[in-house]
C-alpha cells in the first residue's frame, strides 16, 4: 500500500511564443496529434459538466454542514477544542518556517494555495472559525517570511539541520496538550492526523532498527528483521488492525504473574482501548515499511566512507553513528514525506475495525435520520479533505527533494 | 589468542546474538502464554485448531472447525467453485480465496495497461493529452483507495439502470446494477481435447517464431517473428476449433425475469471493487512508467531518431525495452499493494478471502485461528508473487543487454 | 563536523525517549483507556487467574474511574446513533445513562464504545467495556459458549423482510431466487440461510451501503429485524418513492430478543445492570415519570413503589435490594431517563414503530414487558 514514485523532475526551457504558436506546436502539430486534442477536450468537458452539475445543483450539501464539527473533531469536547487550535497555530508556524528554509514558494503554488482557501473559507462560514483560521494562515505566512528575510535567511539556512528536532518536539507537546482529552473521543480529520503523525514517529526508532538489524552481519539479528519486514509488507494493513482489534486485549493481559519457573513478576498489564490498538497496529505496520526506506538510504551511503571510517580507526558502532545515518537519514527525508503521505491515506482502514476516524465520520453521519442517503455528498467532501492534505504535501516533498539534491550527487 | 575471552569479537558476536533471540523468545512466550490463559478464561477457548496442551499449543487438524457447516451463503464465486450454505468453513475459505485471486490477476492486467497509457501519455508532447494524464494521476492517488471503491460502488455502479431497464448494447452486453452480462463462449464436449491441442499450437508457434528469428538473424531482413508465430497458432487453432466439432457454443446473454441467462457476468461489487483497484494503481504504476522512460539517458532516444525511426518505433524498440528493466521492481511493488488492497473488498460486498474470514469469524468465534490462517494465506501469495516477478527479472531482464 | 551533523539527531531521540516515558506514564492515570486493566485496590492481592470468579470488581472499577463504559452502536437510528453535536442518543444509549445514574448518580458520566458487530463480544469479554448495550441477539451459544450474561430483554425484535410494493412479492416463500440485501455478521444472515437456501444473498459491511443497494434497486429485497426494516421504511426517501413505496412481509421468522450484555463472573455487576432494566419496567408499571418521580418519593403512595424507589414508607424502613449500590438508586435512574415508557417514547416511536399490540407493550396491555417483584 505504500509506494512512491520517483520524483522525476522534467527541465523545460521557457521560451515565449504566441498563443497561436503554442497551441500549433503543443496541441494540434500533426494530425493524431489534433485527433487526441479533440477527444481529450471531449472527455474533459464531459467530466467537469458531470462534476460541477452534481456539486452545484444535483448535491445537497446540508448534511456536510450540519456536521462540520464531527468531520474535523469527531467527539472531541467542545471545551477542550482550544488544544487543537494551539496545536494548528505550532505548527502553522513551524511549518512556515520549515518551508521558508529550504524553499521559495514560487508564485503559481501561493496562488493555488490562496485558491485552495477559499473554498475552506467559505466552508466555514461562521466569523469566529474563519478568524481562527485566519490566524493560522497568518503565522504560516509569518514563519516563512521571517525565515525568508534577508537578515534572516542565511543564519536559517545554516541551522535548518534543527528543524527535525523542532518537529519532533512539536509532535511531542501536540500529544502532550492532546493527551488530557481521553482517545476514545477523538475523531475526524484530528484522528486521522494524529495516527499518521503518531505512526511515523513512533515507528521511526523501531524502523531504524529493523533497517540496522536486515544489514547486520550477525545472521540471527538479520533474519529476524528480515522476518517481521516482509511479514508485515506481505500481508494487507487491514489484516494487522484485524489482529490488533482481537488478540492485543488477549495478549496484553491486564494482570498476571509472569512465573518464569524461578522468580514471579507480578506484572499489571496494558489493556488498551480500541484506539490505541489501532494506534498500535499501525505503528507496527508503518516500520516495516520505514525500515526498508531507511534500508535504501543506508545502500545510498558509498561503501568508500565505510571504509575509510574503518581505515581511521572507528569501531563499528561509530561508524554507524557518525559516518553512515547522517548521511543515510537526509537521504530519506523525502521518502519519509511520501510515507507520511500513504499512511494518511491508509489510516481510513481504521474506518473498518469501527473507529471514527474522516471516513468513519462519514458513516457515522450518514446514519442520522435525516440524511439517510447522502453518501455521495459525505464521500466527495472527505475526499476532497483526503486530497488536499495529500496533495499538498506531495508538492512540498518534491520541492524538498530538489532542495536536498537527492540523486543529484 | 586474546586472554579476556569478552574481548574476543566471536565470542561477542555470539553472546549478542544470544541475548537478542532470547529477548525475542521471552517476549514471545509471554504474548502466547497469556492469549492461552486469556482465552481460557474469557471462555473463548474453544479452538481446536491449536489445541491448549500444558501452556504449549500445538496445532491439531483432525477435528476442527473449518470442517463444519459454514451455514452462511456466499453471492458469487469464481472459476466454477461450487459453494452452499451446506458446504464447511473450509469450502468458504477456498471460495473467497478463488475470487480474491480472481479479481487480482484480472486487477493487475488492466491496472499495467492503464498506467502504461497513462505514464506514456503524461510524457506526451501534445500539452492537453499530458495533463489529462497528469490530472488522472494526481487525482487517484491522492485520495485513499477505501473512498475511492466505495464511491465508485454506490455513486457509479448502483446508479446504472436497474434490471427491468437492463441496457442492451449491440446484444452482446447487457448492463444494469444486478451486474454486466458479456456474450461468451461457452464449453462443450471435446473442449478439454480443444485447450490441449492448443497448447500443442502455442509450442509450435513458439518453434516457429524461433525459426524465424534465426532466419531473420541470418540474412539481416525483418521476418516478423511474432506475427508469424501468431499466425501458425491462430491457423492451428481455427483448424482443431472445428476438426473438434466447435467445442465452444457463443452464447449471448438474455435478461430471463429478474436474472441474466448465458455469457460471462460480472457483478457490480465485483466490477466497482475492479474498476477502483485498478484506476489507483494504475495512477501508480503511470508515475513508475514515467519515471523509468525519464531515467533513460536522452541519447538513447535522440540516436534512435537519427537512425529514423518513428516515434512509436522508439518507444517500442528502444525506450521501453530499456525503461522495462529499471520498472520491474517497484512494479512488482505495485502488483504486491493491488493484491493486498483487493482485501478492501469487504466495503463493497465483494465476498473475497477476508470477507469470508470475517464472516467466519462472526459465526464461530474462532478469531485466532483464522486471522492466523489468512494472513497466512496473503503472506503466501505475496511471496509468490515476488518470487515470479525476480523469476522473470533475473532470466529475461536483467541478462537482456 | 560529525558531531554538528549528527547533534540535532541525538537531541530529538533523547527527547523522544523521555517524552515516551512520560507520555506512557500519563496514558496509566488515563481512566478510559485502562478498562478492565486497573490496578486492584490496596490491600486487594492480585489473583493468579486475572479478572476471576469473585464478584463486585466491575462496581469497584466503575466507581473508582468515575464512569461508566458502555459498548453501543453508533449507526443504527433509533437505539445507537450520533447526532451532529457529537452526542450519542437512542434506545441503548438510554439504558447506558440508566445504568451510569444507578451506580454513580449521573447519568453523564458514561464512555461510550461504538463497536462493530464482530469487535463487540470480545469487547466486553476482555473487559473494554463495562456493559454492551448493542442491540445484540440472546442465544444459547452466545450465553453458554462465551462467558458472557445476558440480563432482561428491552426490545423483542424478530427478522422480517421488506421489498419494493411495485415488485408484487406478498410472502417469503416468493423471494425463493431473489437477491437478498443483508447485514454481514449476525445471526441475521444465517436465519436467512435457513429461510430462503436458494435466494442469493448480498452481505454488507454496514447498513447505509446496504440502504444504498436496496434503494437502487441492486437487491429484491432486505432483511434484518423488524425494528430496523421499520425505521428505515419510514425514514426512506421520497425522491426513492417514501415509505409507501415499501412493505415489510409479515411473516417474522426468527427470535430477536435485544438486551444488554455483562460478563460472567461478576454477579452483583450483572444484577445491578439487570435491576435497573427492570426498574424502568416496573416504573411504567406503576405509572412513574421522570417528572412525577420526586413527588412519588416524597410520598409514596404503595409499599411497592417505596420499594422501588428506596424510601420509608408508612413508618417501615427503606427497603434496601442489596445491589452494592445506593437503595434509591431507581430514583437517579429515573430522574435521568424515565420509565420504560418514556424511553421507548423518545426512541423509538420517532422512527416509526407502534407499541401497542407488539411484545414490548406493558404484561398488563399484552406484551411482554414484565418486571419480577421489587422486594
Amino acid at each position: 500500500m505504500i509506494a512512491m514514485a520517483p520524483a522525476a523532475q522534467q527541465r523545460r526551457i521557457i521560451i515565449r511564443r504566441s498563443p497561436r504558436a503554442w497551441a500549433r506546436e503543443n496541441l494540434f502539430g500533426s494530425a493524431g496529434n489534433t485527433l487526441l486534442t479533440v477527444v481529450s477536450l471531449a472527455v474533459v468537458a464531459f467530466m467537469a459538466y458531470g462534476v460541477l452539475r452534481f456539486v452545484f445543483v444535483t448535491a445537497d450539501w446540508s448534511v456536510v454542514e450540519a456536521n462540520r464539527r464531527l468531520f474535523f473533531l469527531g467527539r472531541f469536547p467542545a471545551d477542550e477544542t482550544w488544544r487543537v487550535w494551539i496545536i494548528l497555530y505550532v505548527v502553522s508556524a513551524i511549518g512556515g518556517v520549515s518551508v521558508g528554509a529550504y524553499a521559495r514558494i514560487p508564485w503559481q503554488a501561493a496562488i493555488g494555495l490562496a485558491l485552495l482557501m477559499v473554498p475552506v473559507l467559505l466552508f466555514i462560514q461562521g466569523g469566529q472559525v474563519a478568524l481562527l483560521t485566519l490566524v493560522a494562515l497568518a503565522l504560516f505566512a509569518a514563519g516563512y517570511g521571517v525565515a525568508r528575510l534577508p537578515a534572516a535567511a542565511a543564519y536559517v539556512a545554516q541551522q535548518r539541520g534543527w528543524l527535525p528536532v523542532v518537529w519532533v518536539a512539536a509532535v511531542l507537546f501536540a500529544l502532550w496538550l492532546l493527551s488530557a482529552v481521553p482517545t476514545l473521543v477523538w475523531g475526524g480529520l484530528m484522528l486521522s492526523m494524529t495516527l499518521t503523525v503518531v505512526g511515523i514517529a513512533a515507528a521511526f526508532p523501531l524502523g531504524l532498527l529493523l533497517a540496522i538489524g536486515r544489514a547486520s552481519t550477525l545472521p540471527v539479528v538479520r533474519w529476524l528483521s528480515i522476518t517481521y519486514i516482509e511479514v508485515i509488507r506481505g500481508v494487507p494493513l487491514i489484516t494487522i488492525l484485524f489482529m490488533a482489534t482481537y488478540l492485543l486485549p488477549l495478549v496484553l493481559r491486564p494482570e498476571r504473574d509472569l512465573a518464569l519457573g524461578i522468580i514471579d513478576l507480578p506484572i499489571t498489564g496494558y489493556n488498551p482501548n480500541l484506539v490505541v490498538r489501532a494506534f498500535i497496529a499501525i505503528t507496527l505496520f508503518s516500520a516495516a515499511y520505514l525500515a526498508e526506506t531507511i534500508r535504501g538510504g543506508l545502500q545510498a551511503v558509498p561503501r568508500g566512507q565505510m571504509e575509510a571510517a574503518q581505515a581511521l580507526g572507528l569501531g563499528t558502532t561509530r561508524t554507524l553513528a557518525f559516518i553512515v545515518l547522517p548521511q543515510a537519514l537526509r537521504a530519506v527525508v523525502p521518502a519519509i514525506v511520501g510515507q507520511f503521505i500513504s499512511l494518511f491515506k491508509d489510516t481510513s482502514l481504521v474506518a473498518i475495525v469501527g473507529l471514527t476516524d474522516l471516513l468513519g465520520v462519514a458513516r457515522q453521519v450518514t446514519a442520522q435520520q435525516e440524511f439517510i442517503g447522502r453518501q455521495a455528498e459525505t464521500l466527495l467532501f472527505v475526499a476532497a479533505i483526503y486530497w488536499m492534505v495529500a496533495f499538498s504535501m506531495s508538492r512540498a516533498s518534491q520541492r524538498l527533494e530538489k532542495t536536498l539534491g537527492i540523486g543529484e550527487r | 589468542m586474546p586472554l579476556v575471552l569478552w574481548r574476543d569479537a566471536r565470542v561477542q558476536r555470539i553472546a549478542v546474538q544470544a541475548l537478542v533471540l532470547a529477548i525475542v523468545a521471552i517476549i514471545g512466550w509471554f504474548l502466547v502464554d497469556n492469549l492461552i490463559s486469556e482465552l481460557d478464561r474469557t471462555g473463548l477457548q474453544a479452538m481446536p485448531f491449536v489445541e491448549v496442551s500444558g501452556s504449549f499449543p500445538f496445532v491439531d487438524f483432525s477435528e476442527d472447525f473449518l470442517s463444519q457447516r459454514a451455514g452462511f451463503g456466499i453471492g458469487e464465486t469464481s472459476f466454477g467453485v461450487d459453494y452452499t450454505p451446506n458446504n464447511s468453513y473450509a469450502d468458504a475459505f477456498r471460495a473467497g480465496l478463488a475470487n480474491t485471486f480472481r479479481v487480482a490477476v484480472l486487477g493487475i492486467v488492466l491496472a499495467t495497461a492503464i498506467g502504461l497509457l497513462a505514464g506514456v501519455s503524461r510524457l506526451s508532447k501534445n500539452w492537453l493529452v499530458s495533463h489529462l494524464a497528469e490530472a488522472y494521476v494526481e487525482t487517484f492517488r491522492n485520495v485513499p483507495l477505501l473512498v475511492q471503491l466505495i464511491f465508485w460502488y454506490t455513486a457509479v455502479a448502483l446508479r446504472l439502470p436497474t434490471i427491468t431497464d437492463t441496457m442492451d448494447l449491440l446484444g452482446v452486453m447487457l448492463v444494469s446494477n444486478r451486474g454486466v452480462a458479456v456474450a461468451w463462449g461457452e464449453p462443450q464436449d471435446g473442449f478439454r481435447l480443444w485447450l490441449l491441442l492448443l497448447g500443442g499450437a502455442m509450442v509450435i508457434a513458439l518453434v516457429v517464431r524461433a525459426a524465424l528469428v534465426r532466419w531473420q538473424d541470418a540474412s539481416g531482413t525483418p521476418r516478423y517473428p511474432w506475427w508469424g508465430a501468431f499466425g501458425v497458432f491462430a491457423a492451428i487453432g481455427a483448424i482443431t476449433f472445428f476438426a473438434t466439432g466447435q467445442p465452444l457454443e457463443f452464447q449471448r446473454p438474455v435478461l430471463e425475469g429478474r436474472a441474466y441467462a448465458g455469457g460471462a457476468q460480472l457483478s457490480p461489487e465485483f466490477v466497482a471493487l475492479l474498476v477502483g483497484l485498478v484506476l489507483y494503481t494504475g495512477a501508480f504504476i503511470a508515475e513508475v512508467v514515467r519515471g523509468s522512460i525519464l531515467a533513460i539517458p536522452r541519447g538513447q532516444d535522440e540516436a534512435a531518431a537519427a537512425v529514423g525511426l518513428k516515434a512509436m518505433q522508439r518507444l517500442r524498440f528502444v525506450i521501453l525495452p530499456q525503461a522495462l528493466r529499471i520498472m520491474v521492481p517497484p512494479l512488482t511493488n505495485q502488483y504486491l499493494n493491488l493484491m493486498k488492497n483487493s482485501s478492501l473488498a469487504v466495503a463493497v460486498a465483494f465476498p473475497d478471502v477476508f470477507q469470508v474470514t470475517r464472516v467466519t469469524i462472526n459465526q464461530t468465534g474462532q478469531a485466532v485461528p483464522m486471522i492466523v490462517l489468512v494472513m497466512a494465506t496473503y503472506l503466501t501469495i505475496s511471496l509468490a508473487i515476488s518470487a515470479v516477478m525476480n523469476l522473470a527479472y533475473n532470466r529475461g531482464l536483467r541478462g537482456g543487454r | 563536523m560529525i558531531a554538528q551533523i549528527w547533534r540535532p539527531v541525538l537531541v530529538a531521540f533523547a527527547v523522544i525517549t523521555l517524552a515516551m516515558g512520560a507520555i506512557a506514564c500519563d496514558d496509566d492515570d488515563d481512566p478510559e483507556v485502562t478498562g478492565g486493566g486497573n490496578t486492584p485496590a490496596a490491600g486487594e492481592t492480585p489473583s493468579g487467574n486475572g479478572n476471576g470468579g469473585e464478584g463486585g470488581r466491575i462496581l469497584e472499577q466503575v466507581r473508582s474511574r468515575g464512569e461508566l463504559v458502555c459498548g453501543v452502536n453508533d449507526a443504527v437510528p433509533g437505539f445507537g446513533s450520533v447526532d451532529a453535536q457529537g452526542e450519542f442518543t437512542g434506545f441503548d444509549v438510554d439504558y447506558c445513562k440508566a445504568v451510569a445514574a444507578a451506580v454513580l448518580g449521573d447519568a453523564n458520566a458514561v464512555q461510550y464504545v461504538p463497536l462493530t458487530a464482530e469487535a463487540r463480544l470480545t469487547a466486553l469479554q476482555t473487559g473494554q467495556v463495562d456493559v454492551l448495550i448493542r442491540n445484540t441477539t440472546w442465544t444459547v451459544s452466545r450465553d453458554a459458549q462465551s462467558g458472557l450474561a445476558f440480563t432482561t430483554t428491552t426490545f423483542y425484535d424478530g427478522q422480517g423482510i421488506m421489498v419494493r410494493t411495485a415488485d408484487g412479492f406478498s410472502t417469503i416463500d416468493d423471494l425463493a431466487s431473489a437477491t437478498v440485501c443483508v447485514l454481514q455478521g449476525t445471526t441475521t444472515e444465517l436465519n436467512l440461510a435457513d429461510r430462503l437456501p436458494t435466494s442469493t444473498p448480498l452481505p454488507f459491511e454496514e447498513n447505509e451501503t446496504l440502504q444504498a443497494a436496496f434503494v437502487e434497486e441492486r437487491c429484491d429485497a432486505w432483511t434484518s429485524d423488524k425494528s430496523q426494516l421499520a425505521a428505515r421504511r419510514s425514514a426512506y426517501p421520497a425522491d426513492a418513492g417514501g415509505p409507501e413505496s415499501l412493505v415489510i412481509l409479515e411473516e417474522t421468522f426468527s427470535k430477536e430478543p435485544l438486551g444488554p450484555l455483562t460478563v460472567d463472573n461478576d454477579s452483583q455487576w450483572f444484577d445491578i445492570v439487570n435491576w435497573t432494566v427492570i426498574g424502568t419496567m416496573l416504573a411504567e408499571e406503576f405509572e412513574i415519570t421522570s417528572e412525577t418521580v420526586e413527588a412519588a418519593a416524597g410520598a409514596p403512595e404503595t409499599i411497592d413503589i417505596a420499594r422501588l424507589l428506596g424510601v420509608p414508607f408508612e413508618g417501615e424502613a427503606a427497603f434496601d435490594p442489596g445491589l452494592g449500590i445506593d437503595a434509591d438508586f431507581m430514583q437517579a435512574v429515573l430522574a435521568a431517563v424515565g420509565n420504560y415508557g418514556e424511553i421507548y417514547e423518545r426512541n423509538i416511536t420517532p422512527i416509526g414503530i407502534e407499541r401497542d399490540g407488539t411484545l414490548n407493550a406493558q404484561w398488563t396491555d399484552g406484551g411482554l414487558i414484565y418486571g419480577p417483584p421489587f422486594r
